[in-house]
């Protein structure tokens, strides 16, 4: 891991309407490094990460990205949604496209790849998410667990610096979270920029270098999962992981 | 006759079965040799839709509903409303849960009789994860209670259920094995926080124990996660081991 900054918020602020949903955010990620985001429904740090993309914009403070300033206005700022690629919840693959042109749609549009270079790159990367033999199905013909890896496979197609998932495996049922947990942990393992909003503790415990905890639009704590599981700092922080816990066991 | 294998269709996962349908799940289960399928009252979207495409598919409906309400009364409109659906989908059985039976509910016993005696359809009793309907003394009440009431009932044994509730499941067998006319095949994990339903053949539990001391000749339903990149090899091997488990 370098100690140069991939991505920079200073000072970041965001309203709808009148709701604050971002407050005085300043964050730093180094290239390479694994961050885990939690907390509460309506934290803001779905937002957050999204505005990392520009599916959201904002209006006070400063983004850059990969060495582009989101903020600054500018023809060169959509460029950066081509640098990061992002995972849903909802896995929003084009349900009329096999899987295999789901994966090559982009590259094809935006790198201006040819359809055979697009298929080549779209097989190496739904062959690393274990599935290839699902190439030539439909979204509809799969579990929730193989479409959500075909969305990463899809991802991985722009070959990207930065990779965001927001709430990856909530949609899942929990048979199925463990094989997109895993496909995750290997692209950790290579050395991929990850930020990802979840609850699963584990994954956050093994495999983030940081673990962040959002209240009301502010970053509260952050700390490496060892520190931050074993000695949270915030009120909130505590309550929250109590609350994760305790919800476990209840299912 | 070869044992009748069912596969439970809430085995498939509440997002899954969300995601595509109980009746695709029916079919791609059917396919992969299941003789039958359970559908999961819980699990319909708009049963108005869905439960005439899945008629002929299933033989049993399993209502989410308890058979006694928060009270201890007969909730007849509950029983009405699983019986409907059953007919509809033209299941043979319908599959409930006694809910909150208490001494008090003794005389509602009469009702049930009759409001049965109405259809075709055959109530079968299963044990859930609650205490009041699913410890082997409140299911051994009820069943006594019914047996004097003239109300002959059949059970579905669910083999995992119990441990929810930290009963032995093998005593639970042994106890109610002459009532049991379909088994719920389900083995357990304990993870440090919860129990968790997994495949039989991961169980922690004496599965194998429990079923020989069940009736081997009524019909079996596989209702435990199935997952995996190719759901329906899955589900073929699933069948056939719940096959040759009781061959």
């Amino acid at each position: 891991m370098t100690t140069e900054s991939i991505i920079r918020m200073e000072a970041v602020n965001k309203w709808y309407g009148e709701f604050q949903v971002l407050t005085g955010i300043d964050l730093s990620v180094r290239q390479g490094e694994r961050i885990v985001i939690c907390g509460p429904s309506g934290s803001g740090k779905s937002t957050l990460i999204r505005c990392i993309n520009r599916l959201e914009t904002v209006q006070k403070g400063r983004i850059v990205v990969d060495g582009i300033d989101l903020t600054a206005g500018g023809k060169n700022v959509d460029a950066v949604r081509a640098e990061v690629g992002m995972v849903f919840q909802q896995f929003n693959l084009f349900p009329h496209l096999t899987i295999l042109e789901n994966c090559t749609l982009a590259p094809m549009r935006s790198r201006g790849m040819t359809k055979a270079q697009a298929e080549e790159v779209a097989m190496k990367y739904l062959t690393r998410v274990r599935i290839p033999e699902q190439a030539n199905k439909y979204p509809s013909q799969l579990s929730g667990g193989q479409q959500q890896r075909v969305a990463i496979a899809r991802a991985l197609c722009m070959s990207p610096k930065i990779m965001l998932f927001d709430e990856p495996t909530s949609a899942l049922d929990p048979e199925m979270v463990k094989e997109v947990l895993d496909t995750m942990i290997g692209l950790a393992e290579d050395g991929m920029t990850m930020l990802c909003v979840t609850h699963e503790m584990g994954f956050a415990r093994s495999v983030a270098d940081r673990v962040i905890f959002m209240a009301d639009g502010k970053i509260v704590e952050q700390a490496p999962p060892q520190e931050f599981f074993g000695h949270p700092k915030d009120e909130r922080t505590r309550q929250f992981l109590g609350q994760i816990l305790s919800s476990h066991q209840a299912h | 006759m070869s044992l009748q294998v069912l596969v439970s269709l809430s085995s498939f996962g509440a997002a899954e079965v969300g995601r595509h349908g109980q009746l695709w799940c029916a079919q791609m289960a059917l396919e992969a040799g299941a003789d039958s399928v359970e559908v999961r009252g819980e699990m319909l979207r708009n049963a108005e839709a869905e439960l005439p495409l899945l008629a002929g598919l299933a033989s049993v409906y399993s209502s989410p509903e308890g058979l006694w309400a928060e009270g201890g009364w007969l909730d007849s409109a509950a029983l009405a409303r699983g019986v409907a659906a059953a007919t509809r989908l033209g299941a043979r059985r319908l599959k409930m849960s006694i809910g909150d039976f208490r001494a008090s509910s003794h005389g509602s016993l009469w009702g049930l009789k009759v409001q049965l005696a109405e259809t075709r359809v055959e109530l079968l009793i299963e044990n859930d994860q609650t205490v009041r309907a699913g410890t082997l003394p409140a299911l051994q009440a009820f069943f006594d209670a019914a047996d004097r009431a003239g109300v002959e009932l059949g059970m579905t044994f669910d083999m995992g259920n119990w441990h929810w509730l930290g009963e032995c499941p093998l005593q639970a067998a042994q106890a109610l094995g002459r009532r049991v006319r379909y088994v719920h095949c389900k083995g357990v994990q304990r993870l440090p926080h919860k129990w968790v339903a997994v495949p039989l053949a991961d169980s922690a539990a004496p599965w194998r124990a429990v079923l020989r001391a069940l009736p081997a000749d009524v019909s079996h339903a596989i209702e435990y996660p199935l997952a995996g990149d190719d759901l329906p090899a899955v589900v073929r091997a699933q069948v056939d081991f719940i096959r040759a488990a009781r061959a």
